[in-house]
């Protein structure tokens, strides 16, 4: 491995996960988005499947708020694939023990109803496994899962493959004019790629939106979807 | 998926024909399988690739564009366009459209083929709506727009109304023989009468009782001694609003239907007044007795009344065209009328032709006048003072009955167009003979002629030697279809980002420029090419399909772009009308409905198809 590569974040989410172990039998829906073999530096971004996604809070603070929804949508091979999508409303009024969320025993009734925050988060987990997670300025998602992770499972923040397409697009700003005041929002982002404005948001749309805004970024890129992955995620790494 | 959940999806598509047809749970259900791409300004989505699952696409936003090999445009899309239809149909073997390429960076929804076909074996009636065939679509958005129903009776075939009944008899059969066979045996109140497979005649009761009975004619004598001879008779074909002006038109109560020769059926004023009110014949009627300009002016309402009926009564468009045609030409020989009452009867034998779209009985409430004066040759220098105050009186007239002046002065008004018959057939012999720029106009304005008033014989030598220059001379057809083909239809312009061809970004869409003259030239160059002397646009595809020039699926489609655009131009007009607005052609793209954009954009790509077809066929270039 070239001293470059080392350095890679790439490489260097790596690392981290080596370091993470997930014992607790509680989290094992985080095993495999913790552990699973990352993208191969050379890989392609059309080779890689995502999964985009985006929660509704009652605010910002993981702390003081509350989750109220989870959406999530798949691309694989450059496609969006809404029969793999999911919307989560979670409910908080009954107190659900963390210990009774089972992976993967969600019925559509469960997700009409709205399920435990437990529930929820290990579902989310275990659909999201070995994708790369796509949100559009992760902040709060991070913050959310993160908080999660501590509060229920005292783990320290999950080493996930985040890509956030904030991050890409204020690299393409800044790249073009370093000084420039460009709108970064989803909705402003999509705006400049021509992509249509959606009337109605909820966290499956605006995970809709991310993930469409994503393959619109992927084609910016120099060589288009034959860029390798590596530097999509190197590229959308915070200054 | 809840509904809530993706409603931009399901919204977006459950707006869009064909899915606006299905019901919510089926637009719902489509909608969870549908898979999204972005494809980049130029890059190609290839719908031939053997080895992935086939879809139907949806642009969602952005632009595509489909070309030819030839590298002709074949179609442009635009957000809710849809492609990918031949795939639905595993019959179509089309080499084209296998192929679109993003002229902006395009958001598409992909349907799998498979859900469609799933759908389709649950419920095949929805399969309809997707057919693959532009044609097939056509025709279905007619049915949609225009269902049969309802027409009154004037806008009715003949066929449709006339009796069976009706007897049929020989020339030398005697008087009391044939009243026999009539009250007897058919107990029909007419006869027609036959002398060697011809029809020679025609009796009714009222000329028995009038002819027989009031003279005390012998009734043993042949019934030819008293009949009409060469009657009148009617097509089954036919509407009901021309029998019914031809009965009052010559004072007639029975009109044989006829057809190859042979009697079918008998229409009768009795079958007309049955039931139904006919506005137009009523119209009709008041025009001829209207003595002034300024009485004929006041019935204008009337017409606006009859053109919004017929739209509205979802009438098929050629007959629309074809009863406005016959209120315009009542109106026409209205005017000659009065102004003869007034100048004595004309000093020569005369022609008041019509032109364009008047003798193509394709009249709609814009058509303004194209008409000329054929006269006899031997017009004396006299007489020609005469028929300038004709010409005069008569366009005045129309002008004051809301029907133009013809901008372009093909009206008998201008001395060029008020010639003796030998002028008349120099001028389609130098126009043929080299058909350039004015020429050029002046015999697409003149090539279809129909006479209104006077001796048509004129009309049928000036068509005859038209035909005769025509044949003789080969490059002819050639020109019609280069100026044809200038102009072509707008596949672009639903997008305001996408130039048009013309350069031009022009905000509204001039139907009559740019798809309804498209047709029409075509149809014209066909009717020549095969020497038929039919007007009518749709006669003269049909008379080019009957001489084998055109397929019969070519034909199919584009009779179906041909109506679909006539009726969408009428519905604007009358739109317009309603609003008080002056009716134009100008159509803003922004009203259209997803519905009529997809109609309207099918009926373009199939107009720059037949246009290549001329071309290749006549175009010699």
């Amino acid at each position: 491995m070239s001293l470059l590569d080392y350095f890679h974040p790439l490489s260097a989410l790596k690392r981290q996960r080596e370091n993470y172990l997930v014992k607790d039998s509680l989290s094992q829906s985080l095993v495999e988005p913790t552990s699973a073999p990352l993208p191969e530096l050379k890989a392609l971004c059309s080779e890689v499947t995502y999964l985009a996604l985006d929660i509704e809070t009652t605010g910002f603070d993981p702390v003081e708020d509350e989750i109220l929804s989870m959406g999530w949508v798949v691309i694989k091979n450059q496609q969006i694939d809404l029969a793999n999508s999911q919307h989560v409303y979670i409910k908080h009024c009954d107190k659900v023990k963390p210990e009774s969320a089972v992976i993967n025993h969600i019925t559509p009734q469960m997700l009409a109803n709205g399920v435990s925050l437990h529930e929820a988060m290990s579902y989310f987990f275990s659909q999201l496994g070995d994708k790369v997670l796509v949100v559009h300025g992760s902040v709060i998602e991070a913050g959310f899962i993160n908080y999660y992770a501590q509060k229920y499972w005292q783990l320290p923040p999950p080493p996930l493959l985040w890509l956030d397409t904030l991050c890409l697009e204020k690299h393409f700003a800044t790249a073009i004019d370093h000084y420039s005041d460009v709108d970064l929002t989803l909705a402003g982002t999509r705006k400049r790629y021509g992509l249509p404005e959606y009337n109605s948001h909820n966290a499956l749309v605006d995970a809709l939106g991310a993930a469409e805004l994503l393959l619109a970024q992927q084609k910016r890129l120099s060589r288009g979807s034959r860029d390798s992955f590596a530097r999509l995620y190197r590229l959308s790494q915070k200054k | 998926m809840d509904e809530s959940l993706l409603p931009n999806v399901i919204q977006f598509i459950g707006q869009i024909d064909p899915f606006d047809k299905l019901p919510k749970a089926v637009v719902r259900e489509l909608a969870e399988v549908v898979k999204i791409i972005y494809v980049a300004q130029g890059e190609v989505v290839d719908l031939s690739a053997d080895n992935q699952e086939k879809h139907l696409y949806i642009v969602r936003s952005g632009a595509m564009e489909q070309r030819k090999k030839s590298g002709v445009l074949r179609a442009r899309l635009e957000a809710e366009d849809l492609f990918g239809f031949t795939f639905l149909d595993s019959d179509v073997d089309d080499d084209q459209g296998y192929q679109a390429t993003a002229i902006e960076p395009c958001l598409l929804y992909l349907i799998p083929h498979s859900a469609l076909q799933t759908l389709f074996t649950k419920t095949p009636e929805y399969a309809e709506h997707f057919a693959s065939q532009a044609q097939v679509r056509l025709n279905s958005a007619l049915d949609v727009v225009w269902s049969n129903k309802e027409k009154g009776l004037f806008i009715r075939k003949v066929k449709d109304v006339a009796s069976g009944r009706i007897a049929v008899v020989t020339a030398d059969m005697s008087i009391q023989a044939v009243a026999h066979e009539m009250r007897m045996i058919k107990r029909t109140s007419c006869a027609v009468i036959y002398e060697d497979d011809k029809i020679v005649g025609l009796i009714t009761d009222r000329d028995m009782t009038k002819r027989v009975i009031v003279e005390g004619y012998p009734i043993d004598k042949p019934i030819k001694d008293v009949m009409t001879s060469n009657p009148l008779t009617v097509a089954p074909e036919d509407l009901v609003l021309q029998a019914a002006s031809l009965m009052m038109q010559y004072n007639v109560r029975n009109l044989p239907v006829v057809e190859n020769n042979k009697v079918v059926g008998l229409l009768t004023t009795t079958h007309l007044v049955q039931n139904h009110r006919m506005q137009a014949i009523f119209l009709i009627e008041k025009i001829k007795y209207a003595v002034s300009v300024k009485e004929l002016a006041t019935l204008n309402p009337e017409r606006q009344a009859i053109f919004e009926a017929l739209v509205e009564g979802k009438v098929v468009p050629e007959t629309i065209g074809k009863v406005m045609a016959m209120i315009f030409d009542a109106y026409t020989r209205r005017l000659i009328n009065i102004m003869i009452d007034q100048l004595g009867e004309p000093p020569c034998d005369f022609a008041w032709i019509v032109a364009g779209s008047h003798a193509r009985n394709e009249v709609h409430c814009l058509t303004d006048q194209d008409s000329a004066i054929v006269l006899a040759d031997n017009v004396t220098e006299n007489d020609r003072i005469y028929f300038k105050h004709l010409a005069d009186f008569v366009t005045q007239g129309l002008d004051r009955c809301d029907y133009p002046l013809c901008t372009g002065n093909y009206m008998p008004t201008t001395d060029k167009w008020r010639q003796p018959l030998s002028m008349w057939k120099q001028y389609y012999k130098k126009w043929v003979a080299n058909p350039e720029y004015e020429r050029l106009l002046n015999i697409s304005v003149f090539l279809e002629i129909r006479t209104v008033f006077g001796n048509q014989n004129f009309e049928h030598e000036l068509h005859e030697s038209m035909h005769t220059h025509i044949r003789e001379n080969a490059e002819f057809l050639g020109i019609l279809v280069k100026d044809a083909t200038n102009t072509n239809p707008p596949l672009g312009i639903f997008n305001s980002l996408v130039l048009e061809k013309s350069g031009e970004n022009n905000k509204t869409l001039n139907i009559k420029k740019y798809a309804i003259n498209l047709i029409i030239d075509l149809a014209r160059i066909y009717a020549l090419a095969v020497g038929s002397d039919a007007l009518q646009t749709e006669a003269r595809f049909q008379a080019a399909n009957n001489a084998g020039v055109l397929s019969d699926d070519a034909f199919q489609n584009i009779m179906g772009a041909y109506r679909f655009i006539l009726s969408f131009r009428y519905s604007h007009q009358l739109t317009a009308l309603k609003e008080g607005k002056i009716p134009d052609n100008h159509i803003n793209p922004d009203t259209f409905g997803s519905f009529e954009r997809k109609h309207l954009k099918d009926a373009f790509r199939i107009i720059a198809d037949q246009q290549d077809a001329a071309k290749l066929r006549f175009g010699n270039i």
